[in-house]
């Protein structure tokens, strides 16, 4: 089930894991775009489940806030943005570009210019994440135990 | 083409919750009722409201065969996440319009005695609502009588209202919209046809 990834969620992944004001920077240009709202900004709370422990049972790990938000853009096509937080704004714009994705006139720059930068700076980000991380790593070893020798 | 729920969710939706709060309290008194929403086609605004304000994800909905088209299930499930169900006796809440041949209600929930409140709530509807002799409504939050019609609602559908009364207080309770209109009449009241003149 998990192992086709659409392309749809991976860019809906880039637009909800960007940091706001890379996002904002990048997406500028597309969203003064005359849209409806089908459903407004709005923030909630979403139960976060876990699984942990050698049964796997689900447990509620605890709420996080979400903002989501749906448009429609002139072409009609409907676009979906659900992030973390409370910026509205970013909800709204993930939206618009949920959208237009999935509109044949506008994927190929909306990809360009805002999904292949944010996904490499996501990509950047997570790299120095890792190296710090990494910086950190303590290997154990074992000494020849007793029944060993 | 997905269709958007009210502007201003928060108040819009306490605001119509109130005016059918009133209509349940008030049976048979025809309350304004004019909500700033345009959902899809086939499916009026006042019952649109309704699904808006009562149904969750909690409340499978069922809808009259006029009422079955892509577009309205669509927005109910994107506006209010309700199970749609295909059977009567899964639903708490139906849908209806009075200008259809009216589907056999006497299938719809009417709860159990341990929990009388697992039951359906009909909304029907209809070309108008009138304070006019239909039918002659007493009992709670009624002071004396209330007269009630709701045309193109005839006879046939009034008979198996009063049939729906001996089992009390198991039932189902109705909500009658019309273009701008909204009446109520919960299980508790008692109807009786209209003396023919």
């Amino acid at each position: 089930m998990l192992d086709k990834v659409t392309p749809r969620q991976s860019w809906m992944r880039v637009l909800a894991l960007s940091a706001w004001s890379d996002l904002e920077l990048k997406a500028k240009p597309f969203l003064p775009q005359l849209c409806d709202m089908i459903r407004p900004p709005e923030t909630g709370l979403v139960m976060l489940r876990g699984r942990i422990g050698g049964t796997g049972a689900p447990f509620n790990l605890g709420e996080a806030t979400v903002t989501r938000c749906a448009v429609r853009v002139k072409n009609g096509f409907e676009g979906h943005g659900y992030v973390m937080g409370r910026n509205a704004a970013h909800a709204n714009a993930a939206a618009i570009c949920d959208a237009l994705l999935q509109d044949a006139n506008h994927q190929a720059s909306v990809d360009e210019q805002v999904i292949q930068p944010l996904s490499r700076l996501l990509a950047e980000r997570r790299r120095i994440s890792a190296a710090k991380a990494a910086a950190t790593k303590v290997d154990f070893f074992t000494l020849v135990r007793g029944e060993n020798a | 083409m997905l269709e958007a729920s009210f502007a201003n969710p928060a108040h819009d939706l306490a605001r119509a919750f109130r005016i059918m709060l009133d209509a349940m309290a008030r049976p048979g008194r025809i309350y304004p009722f004019v909500p700033e929403l345009s959902p899809p086609p086939a499916f009026d605004r006042e019952s649109a409201a309704i699904a808006l304000v009562l149904c969750d994800f909690q409340t499978p909905v069922w809808l009259g065969k006029n009422l079955r088209n892509p577009e309205i299930e669509k927005f109910l499930r994107f506006h209010t996440g309700a199970p749609l169900t295909a059977s009567k006796e899964d639903a708490t809440f139906a849908f209806i319009n009075a200008g259809f041949p009216l589907p056999d209600l006497s299938r719809l929930l009417t709860g159990t005695h341990e929990y009388p409140d697992r039951s359906a709530t009909l909304v029907i509807t209809t070309d108008s609502l009138e304070p006019s002799a239909g039918v002659v409504l007493s009992g709670p939050g009624i002071e004396k009588t209330q007269l009630f019609n709701a045309p193109p609602l005839d006879r046939q559908f009034w008979s198996t209202m009063i049939q729906s009364r001996t089992g009390f207080p198991l039932g189902i309770d109705v909500f009658f919209v019309s273009d701008g209109a909204l009446a109520a009449i919960p299980r508790s009241t008692r109807i009786a046809m209209a003396e023919a003149r």
